[in-house]
Parts: structure tokens; C-alpha cells; sequence
């Protein structure tokens, strides 16, 4: 683990920087210097492709009739807008 | 009048135009750009994406406020410039937002509240957009438990 302020960076390797840019609140801004070839991704959009991998299955038919029927039940509270 | 193949639907005539249009694809589908929505009359609220280049591709989705009554996007940026929405897109009868269903081995299913797939309906254009924010979850489990309790 490694504390750092505002303003202050690690270094990974010979060529990769990550630098603290701003903090306000719960929320942190990275500025990140690293070579062209590097793939940087926020770990979102990893889950997000393994999700829609996952989501790409096909899904028993009958599956899909149940949980329309679930669905379609009154629910207060929900479905409005 | 356009036809398309899909596994769960047989051919499907369409109208040209009816179809939504990612012009970056679908994180994990970067090549998937035209989906054209489905409703089965019986199981409204889903809406299923048909893949029009692949027809074993369909997406379930329900929209994003059918799980979450206030459901709320929080766009940043430049984050829905792309389909010409701006940062204060909301859910509404211009904006679709629907999350994408995924289910389990033991049929649980699960939406993606996260990353919401968002369409502009004025130009039929959308994205799948990651927020930041993260007050909705990746996998937000529709339990049967919980599918039950309301009954």
C-alpha cells in the first residue's frame, strides 16, 4: 500500500505514471502516462464486456416466460416513468 | 420490407429504420452495430436486441426503471455526444435506457444497472455507457425471492 496527496505519483516500471490529479469527496482522478501499446481500461468496462459475453448465452425459453410473469405482476412502487 | 434471421424469433420482417444503430458496437461486441428491438406481447416489460448480423445474438433487456423506479443516468461529459445526447439525458420517452439481463447457471437472473444501454430515440442511435458513478451495480440480482415477495 502507498499513500499519496494530491499532486503526487507512482511510478510502475520504467514508463507507466500514475498520478493523482484531484480528490473530492469519495472520488479520485488519475491522470495516467503510459506507452501507446498499453491497454488502459477502467475495470467497468472489463465487467461490462464479461457481462454482455455472459449476457450473449442463449437463455432457456421457458426462463424467459417465468420471469415475464414475475414481471408483470403489479408492483407498487415500481414501473412508473 | 428487410428480414432478418434470429434464433429465438425465426425471420423477423422489419422496417428499415426501426433497427437501433451503435455506431462503437457493444463493449465485448465491438462489430455489433444494428439491433433491432423486439417486444413479445406476453412478456412486456422485456425487450429483446436481435443482432441483425448475427442471429444467434439476442439480448434481453428491461428498462432500467422497471427495476429501479427513480432509475437515474449520471452522463459526464462527452459520454453521450456520440448519439447527440448531452449530460442531462434522463429516462424518458426520447431517451431509452434498458439493462441488459444475464442469467445464471441456476437461472438467477442478474441486470446491469452500471452500464446502461442508452438510445436516443429521436435518431435511434445508442451506446452501452459505463458511469462512474456507482450507485447502481454491475449485477443487480433479480432474486426469486425478491420476484416472489412482491407478488
Amino acid at each position: 500500500m502507498i499513500r499519496r496527496r494530491c499532486g503526487e505519483s507512482i511510478l510502475l516500471g520504467d514508463n507507466i505514471e500514475i498520478r493523482v490529479l484531484e480528490v473530492s469527496g469519495t472520488r479520485v482522478k488519475l491522470g495516467i502516462a503510459a506507452p501507446r501499446d498499453l491497454l488502459v481500461l477502467r475495470n467497468e468496462l472489463k465487467l461490462t464486456e464479461d457481462f454482455n459475453r455472459e449476457a450473449s448465452r442463449a437463455v432457456p425459453r421457458a426462463r424467459l416466460a417465468s420471469l415475464a410473469a414475475t414481471l408483470a405482476k403489479p408492483r407498487p412502487n415500481a414501473m412508473k416513468g | 420490407m428487410p428480414k432478418v434471421p434470429s434464433r429465438n424469433f425465426g425471420v423477423i420482417d422489419y422496417n428499415s429504420g426501426d433497427e437501433f444503430v451503435f455506431p462503437d458496437g457493444l463493449p465485448g461486441f465491438p462489430g455489433e452495430t444494428s439491433f433491432l428491438p423486439v417486444e413479445v406481447p406476453e412478456q412486456i416489460p422485456l425487450l429483446y436486441l436481435q443482432s441483425l448480423a448475427t442471429p444467434d445474438l439476442c439480448f434481453v433487456t428491461l428498462p432500467a426503471r422497471s427495476l429501479v423506479a427513480d432509475y437515474k443516468l449520471s452522463p459526464e461529459g462527452e459520454d453521450l455526444a456520440g448519439i447527440g445526447l448531452g449530460e442531462n439525458a434522463q429516462p424518458g420517452m426520447e431517451v431509452l435506457c434498458l439493462a441488459l439481463l444475464c442469467f445464471g447457471e441456476d437461472g438467477t437472473a442478474a441486470a446491469n444497472l452500471r452500464a446502461p444501454v442508452v438510445i436516443n430515440m429521436k435518431n435511434r442511435l445508442g451506446i452501452q455507457m459505463i458511469q462512474s458513478d456507482d450507485r447502481y451495480p454491475i449485477r443487480f440480482v433479480l432474486e426469486p425471492e425478491r420476484e416472489a415477495a412482491v407478488c
